[in-house]
């Protein structure tokens, strides 16, 4: 008798969560644009208004903020200012091992990574990105409600979603994204 | 909700324009650094100390780990005493200690993120030097911790 040793079927990607390379920034364009900063957090693709970045910078040293919680990774010297950063996957809990180190390493691995410093509700810090793509000018979103981030914690920082046929794109909240990742007392 | 920013207070010396003297030790590769002013001893961690004197283990309370093991040769751990908000504190550290001169222009303020650490754990604010990065403690704001958590007890 002959045994086949069966794989594990490799994880299909549903249609709320496809590959973060195939999201076309071109189909992200249209009518009542916004300029976003876009940019991926383990296999989901997230955009920040252009206004409240300040500065992109590769991953820095960092010290440790006591007692903060594991999303924040600590405070960076970034053109002379003291910056907190914090891990943008972890803390929206988008970390999917290893599809998404699969990813990284298809995508460019650890050297794609950036920290892009936003300023938003009287806070500024660094967000750690598993890649920027850039900005663009996207098209204001066409169905109301989330549908991927539903249910998550991506749903209290994200302000609406655009589908399209290489992926959905989740627009961020910057206020509120700050305010639910700060150290709390 | 958005938490209302906690003033960070640099230094005595430092605010008064002089440079700051800092009492700096490290805990996990963590620089903590104690106004120099504010420390009227340095001892034995392993000595009774002052009567009445409450002690602190700082790396515990920090959440960053021992302060270190004994170092071999001799070496013990070292206590800060402090006193603030009428009493006698005693923080415990590791066995380096050093003190050294800081520039008004390094001490910075506690970024609004994580201004909480203020009120959480007594760290009034910051100090640079290149590129390293390190946290000035402030004696009367740890009193003050320490003492809400008796109270919650």
């Amino acid at each position: 008798m002959v045994t086949t040793k069966t794989q594990s079927p490799a994880r299909e990607p549903s249609a709320e969560s496809q590959p973060a390379r195939a999201l076309d920034l071109e189909s992200l364009k249209g009518e009542g644009a916004e300029p976003l900063l876009v940019v991926r957090a383990g296999e989901l693709w997230l955009g920040l208004p252009a206004h409240v970045v300040d500065q992109l910078h590769p991953v820095p040293p960092m010290t440790p903020v006591p007692l903060a919680p594991a999303h924040v990774l600590g405070l960076a010297i970034l053109r002379g200012e003291v910056t907190p950063v914090l891990d943008l996957e972890r803390f929206l809990e988008l970390e999917e091992a290893p599809a998404a180190a699969t990813q990284d390493q298809w995508l460019g691995g650890a050297a794609a990574r950036r920290v892009a410093v936003i300023s938003a509700g009287g806070m500024q810090a660094g967000l750690l990105c598993n890649e920027v793509r850039g900005i663009v000018p996207v098209r204001a979103p066409s169905q109301p409600g989330l549908k991927v981030a539903r249910g998550r914690r991506l749903e209290k920082v994200a302000s609406g979603e655009l589908s399209t046929e290489g992926g959905v794109l989740v627009v961020l909240d910057p206020a509120r994204l700050l305010d639910e990742a700060r150290v709390k007392p | 909700m958005t938490v209302p920013a906690t003033p960070s207070r640099p230094p005595a010396s430092a605010a008064a324009g002089g440079r700051a003297h800092l009492v700096k030790t490290e805990l996990s590769g963590v620089t903590i650094g104690v106004d120099a002013l504010r420390v009227s001893a340095i001892e034995d961690a392993d000595e009774p100390g002052v009567a009445g004197a409450r002690t602190v283990d700082l790396a515990g309370l920090l959440g960053l780990g021992e302060p270190g093991p004994r170092p071999e040769g001799g070496g013990s751990r070292r206590a800060l005493v402090v006193k603030a908000g009428g009493r006698v504190l005693r923080l415990v550290i590791g066995d380096a200690v050093r003190v050294e001169a800081l520039a008004p222009s390094a001490v910075r303020p506690l970024p609004a993120f994580v201004d909480a650490l203020a009120a959480s754990v007594g760290i009034g604010s910051l100090f640079v030097a290149g590129d390293a990065l390190g946290y000035i403690l402030d004696v009367d704001r740890l009193s003050d911790v320490l003492a809400t958590k008796e109270l919650s007890r």
